[in-house]
């Protein structure tokens, strides 16, 4: 047993400490904090992590936040992943669900960056020949896709395309001639969710995404040029087709300013419903409406059309990209670069668990299918498995894993989404000269392109957990299996 | 009056204090400024833009004030400088909000105000208020 004790700043008075006794110990990587341990949680909570992990979590949030999630009407399970951390209202790297068709849905529980996600492009090209024009490439790429706060890119949208595009996400986009439909059978629900109300968009949500598409953003998105450093599963590397030696593009965005308008809003509209009804929730970011109700049908249609701009984003990228090959190589290495996959780790889905009808929260985890869902993976990767990606801090491995069939059992098919962060952007910029990490990775062959030294030292690599032993965890838990490690060679910073 | 940022993993908390509630308002708007620029802004003010905010109670307006300062540098590139409180009742809030260009590229991507832990209070004769950025 164990008991955790965080410090908290909620208190009217000050700073206060929310306390969580009594974790149990479930086996080596599946620690449970127990219903019993506050009177209003009404299902445990669990996270996925090892002892070492744990007491990283001694200072943080994540475990009352956890608590809190399991107070949500129509709740029917919480599990956290090996990168948690806390967030406002849910943590990051939890995966809730709650049970149709009166289980809540909370905008909370996907996040401000809806479908934010990760797309990674192979680009048939080997490590040698790409470093020969590595900064060509890179310099081109940059130029194509714009980073930093508000900044927007080349498509200016009319609303009519905008609207197309919140209706239809990455096929709008290959319809419009950026991208292959290989693009779409390689992605997350094939890039479109169905569903998608754009009357539930609101003005403001549409003034920010109109000039977005195509662009970064900022923060911890990056655009990185990796190279495959070493296959461990060689079936499922040559379906996804990664060779070791090979260059890969890793994409990380999401929605944009939409996205984040769409939460907003949503939040601010499910928290006048519950003033209205008098329900007292623990945290008002938690705030949701029953998934069957008005305010959670607005919700579900208003996420669909985030998610499906943000696929569209990562589309648009990713053609971007076959446009510098094109530029940097030639015309014809543009066709190689093929998709391997694209996932989404913040988003509601409507699934079905032990035959049981549920929305599953997804904030900062990805879905992780094993081959018994074929039926939801592409055709090339059935036998294996879907593709999950585990990018680590600037600098550092990603990794490419296999979803497992036992992950459903465990995690509702889930897994991490990254490596956690573990120190705040103050606290990193405060440790880290941000010039000095820019030498340091260059002495190690990582070209990196970013603003300002200041908000490359937010994004240190020590900010972040080890991401190789993060997707050990992942692994021992039978949530994903690895496959392959990439290493970056340069970085556009967002 | 005072701010004060605690950094916590993956976002901002901005704490402000003021000798009146309408000044935790005003504070938090220029702070959010400073946070979206990288350094201190007030002025010249470009635009003063008409705000009337109905949120329900005092917490909440907070946060739904900063969401559309948030708005307006996103779209416009424009930095909240200020405000001015003509009304000011319960959740209920009427002025302007002073919007200023910025000298540089806006620095930070603050995504929203959030209503995690969102509160106005008043200890003795000091009015705080305490709101999460999303960052």
């Amino acid at each position: 047993m164990w008991s955790l004790t965080s410090e908290d700043s909620s208190a009217p008075s000050g700073r206060g400490r929310r306390e969580i006794a009594a974790l149990v110990e479930r086996g080596p990587t599946l620690w449970e904090i127990p219903v019993t341990t506050r009177p209003d949680m009404r299902v445990p909570a669990y996270l996925i992590v090892d002892h070492q992990l744990l007491l990283g979590l001694r200072d943080d949030l994540a475990l009352w936040q956890l608590a809190n999630v399991t107070t949500l009407p129509g709740i029917a399970g919480v599990v956290a992943m090996p990168d948690v951390h806390q967030g406002y209202g849910f943590p990051v790297g939890t995966v809730a669900a709650t049970a149709l068709p009166d289980g809540v849905v909370s905008p909370g529980g996907v996040g401000y960056d809806i479908n934010c996600g990760v797309r990674l492009l192979t680009l048939a090209v080997s490590a040698a020949e790409i470093s020969t024009v590595r900064t060509e490439l890179m310099t081109k790429i940059s130029l194509a896709v714009p980073t930093g706060m508000g900044r927007g890119g080349r498509l200016q949208l009319d609303r009519a395309t905008l609207l197309r595009v919140l209706r239809d996400g990455a096929p709008a986009v290959v319809a419009m001639g950026m991208g292959l439909e290989d693009d779409l059978a390689h992605t997350e629900s094939g890039g479109r969710m169905a569903g998608a109300d754009p009357s539930a968009v609101s003005e403001h949500a549409l003034a920010r995404g109109a000039d977005q598409l195509g662009t970064l953003g900022a923060g911890n998105h990056f655009l990185e040029l990796q190279v495959v450093e070493r296959v461990v599963d060689a079936e499922a590397a040559a379906a996804y087709g990664l060779r070791e030696g090979e260059a890969c593009v890793l994409i990380h965005t999401g929605s944009r300013g939409l996205g984040h308008q769409v939460c907003t809003d949503h939040v601010q509209i499910m928290e006048r419903r519950r003033a209205a009804l008098g329900e007292h929730l623990v945290d008002r970011q938690l705030a949701g409406a029953p998934a069957d109700s008005p305010e959670g049908h607005a919700y579900l249609g208003a996420m669909a059309c985030a998610a499906n701009f943000a696929w569209a984003n990562r589309q648009v990228i990713a053609h971007r990209v076959r446009e510098a090959v094109s530029l940097v190589l030639e015309p014809a290495r543009a066709d190689s670069v093929r998709q391997v996959y694209d996932v989404a780790h913040n988003i509601a889905k409507l699934e079905t668990h032990d035959s049981r009808d549920l929305l599953v929260h997804r904030k900062g985890a990805t879905r992780a299918f094993g081959p018994g869902l074929a039926a939801q993976l592409p055709a090339d990767h059935a036998a294996i498995g879907q593709a999950v990606f585990v990018p680590g801090s600037m600098g550092t491995a990603s990794w490419v894993l296999r979803g497992r069939d036992t992950a459903l059992g465990t995690s509702f098919g889930s897994a991490c989404h990254g490596a956690g962060r573990q120190v705040s952007r103050t606290e990193s910029k405060r440790r880290v000269s941000g010039k000095a990490l820019r030498g340091e990775l260059a002495q190690r062959g990582i070209l990196v392109l970013c603003r300002s030294d200041a908000e490359l030292a937010e994004e240190a690599p020590s900010a972040y957990r080890d991401v190789d032993v993060v997707v050990a965890i992942v692994d021992r838990a039978g949530l994903a299996g690895r496959v392959a490690r990439l290493v970056p060679i340069a970085v556009l910073k967002g | 009056m005072s701010v004060e940022r605690l950094a916590n993993v993956g976002e901002l908390v901005l704490r402000v204090s003021a000798p009146i509630r309408a000044g935790v308002y005003r504070e938090a708007v220029r702070a959010l400024g400073e946070e979206i620029s990288g350094k201190p802004t007030s002025g010249p003010v470009a635009e003063r833009r008409p705000v009337a905010l109905d949120a329900g109670d005092g917490d909440v307006l907070l946060a739904d004030l900063l969401n559309e300062a948030i708005f307006a540098a996103e779209t416009e590139g424009l930095v909240p400088c200020g405000l001015e409180v003509r009304t000011l009742t319960g959740g209920q809030l009427e002025g302007e909000l002073l919007l200023a260009r910025p000298a540089a590229a806006l620095r930070y991507g603050v995504k929203a105000a959030t209503y995690h832990d969102v509160r106005v209070w008043r200890d003795a004769n000091i009015w705080w208020g305490n709101v999460v950025l999303d960052i």
